[in-house]
This record gives structure tokens, sequence and C-alpha cells, in this order.
């Protein structure tokens, strides 16, 4: 199985190298490529700098556009599998492999790494878990699946899928939506717990103000996807 | 209304849509968005030599003074009109988001062949 990291970066000028370096010593037989959301600091200079295989967008897209572009990069060269890694260094890659494991031994469509299974590592600060328990809530109303972690980044999937995300994935917040969209069609979504880290550097994406925004447009997005989509696959559970 | 005012908003109008109308001779504006700006202009025009025509949209809507029927439906032209808008810059939103992707994957392939 061939395997690629995709590591969204929006000004990580900081964390980049320490991300890029955790894939390359826990999960040295994964690809990896960066997507510079044509970040306004240091990035573009790092990554040429320590010879980091990257993308360049020439204008910002915002985090859906970018790990979209990793997909279609991935799709192109017909990768097997990919996972979506946040470029500030919450992810760990020592859990790729489980991960990957996991993904062939349940046949799943995708396997998202979760905090919230052994509530290990980083938990997120109080509001927000608040936030991600009402995604997980909404998601099982909407879907019959409980999804324990449904805003995590950390999210592996396979080939099918790599190509439904290079043709279509939400712009902003996508996470939530495409795994509603992903269980209508009747794709296959796992979990296992990972630990992950608080920000090593930067700031979150998202602002207090953004919040607001966040909790009004996921739940509509995830609403539409959920009436709107249609099953594909028949699997049986 | 009265003959003065009908003059007005006639040569308005008439005024608009010459102004539409070279737009489009000069590729500022597609015809298939002036379409619409010219079906605005009609109704209006409809609306304003035809003055018996007020009254039986008035009638038919249950609205009992036309400028008031006048300026609802005004509104409703708007609305369509500005909904149209943001589907376009959706699609737009869409299509330019891709062409950034392209460019990028581009550049990088080109790079990683020129090494």
């Amino acid at each position: 199985m061939r395997g690629l990291v995709i590591i969204p970066a929006y000004n990580e000028a900081e964390a980049i190298v320490q991300t890029v370096h955790n894939i390359q010593i826990n999960a040295p037989d994964f690809d990896y490529i960066v997507i510079n959301d044509c970040s306004t600091d240091d990035t573009k200079r790092v990554l040429e700098e320590h010879q980091i295989r990257h993308i360049n967008l020439p204008v910002n897209t915002g985090i859906g556009g970018a790990v979209q572009t990793g997909y279609i990069y991935a799709d192109r060269h017909q990768y097997d599998c990919a996972i979506q890694m946040d470029g500030d260094g919450q992810h760990d890659a020592t859990f790729l492999h489980e991960m990957m494991t996991k993904l062939e031994n349940d046949q799943a469509d995708m396997i998202i790494g979760s905090r919230f299974i052994n509530n290990e590592g980083f938990q997120s600060t109080g509001l927000r878990r608040i936030g991600i328990r009402y995604f997980s809530w909404l998601i099982r109303h909407l879907t019959g699946t409980t999804v324990t972690d449904p805003t995590s980044g950390m999210r592996l999937v396979n080939r099918e899928i790599i190509h439904l995300f290079a043709q279509s994935y939400p712009k902003d917040y996508p996470e939530p939506e495409s795994v509603v969209v992903l269980l209508k069609k009747g794709y296959r979504i796992r979990e296992i717990p990972v630990r992950m880290h608080a920000r090593s550097s930067g700031e979150s994406s998202i602002s207090l103000k953004k919040s607001i925004y966040y909790m009004i447009k996921v739940p509509v997005a995830c609403w539409i996807a959920a009436i709107s989509t249609r099953k594909e696959k028949r699997r049986s559970e | 209304m009265n003959f003065k005012l009908q003059i007005i908003v006639a040569l308005v109008v008439i005024f608009g849509i010459v102004h539409i109308i070279n737009s489009v001779r000069r590729k500022k504006l597609e015809v298939k968005h002036a379409l619409v700006w010219f079906g605005v202009g009609i109704i209006y025009l409809l609306f304003d030599l035809i003055p018996r025509l007020q009254l039986v949209v008035c009638r038919l809507l249950g609205i009992s003074v036309p400028q008031n029927m006048l300026i609802f439906l005004a509104i409703g032209l708007i609305l369509c009109i500005l909904y149209s808008q943001t589907v376009i810059i959706s699609k737009q939103s869409e299509v330019i988001k891709r062409l950034i992707q392209e460019l990028g994957l581009l550049q990088a392939e080109k790079e990683s062949s020129d090494q």
C-alpha cells in the first residue's frame, strides 16, 4: 500500500519542519506533501530550505481547498491511501501504521483518529468539546452512526475516497460535512483512539468570531448533505 | 401617475436599456447576464406606458395603491437578480479554486521535473 500524508499549511513556518520530521521518523514508508496555502510568513522559504516536498498555491484557498489539492495530487499519482495531518504539530505520525492496519483489516473507507475514545492527550478546550459533542450527536441523528470525533483533521482514506474528495470537497470546516456525505453514501468509517498535542506554535484558524459562523455553517451543511446524498454503496454492516 | 412622471420613467428606462446594449457591444457585459436586465426594463416600460396594467395587477394581488404594487414588484425583481448573482459567485469561486489548485500542482510538477 502506497500512502501519502497530506499536510495543509498556512503560516506554519515554525512547526512545519517538526511535523515533517515526525513523519519521516515514525512513518518513513509514507510519502508526504505539504500544501502551502499561500502563507504570508516564511513557510515557503522554510520548505525550500529543508527540501520538503510541497505545493505552493498562488492564492489562499482556505483549508478545504488546500487539503483537496493534496487529494487531487494523491489521485493523480495513484496512491492507495492518503491521510490528512495538520501542519501545526497537533497530530502524531506514530499512529499512522495502526490506522493503516485498521483500514485494511476492517475494510473501512475512512479511519478517523479520535481524541475522545480513550480521552488521552490534548482534549481541546471546554467550549470546543461541547461543540464537538454536539456535532457527534447531530451526525448520529442524521446518519445513525456514532462518530466520536467528527472534527478530527487526522483522517486516513482509501483510494475510492481519495478520488471522491479530489472531485468534491467542502471549502471551509470540511470535516463533519464530509463525514456525513460518506456515511450517507454507504461508506464505512471507523475510529481509533489517538493522542493529539496542543499546538506547538501559531494560532488556531478558528477564532471566536469564526466559531459563531462555524456553529451555524456546519450543522446546516451537514443537514443539507444528509438530505441530498443518495446511497451508492451497498454494504452489510 | 401623471403624464410628466410617465415621460421621465420612460426616458430613464430607455436610457438604461440603451446603456445595457452598449455595454454588451463593448463586451463589458455578457448577453446571458444582460437578458435579466432587459426583462426588468421591459416590465417597467409596460407598466409605465399602460397605466391600466397597473390597476389590473393591483386587483390581482389585492393591493389598493399602484405605487405600493410597483415597489413590491421592484423589490421582488431585485431579490431575484441578487439571488442569481449569488449563484454566479458560488460557481465562480468553485472554478477559481480549481484553477488555483491546478496552477499549484502544475508549478510543483514543473519544478520537480526541472531538478
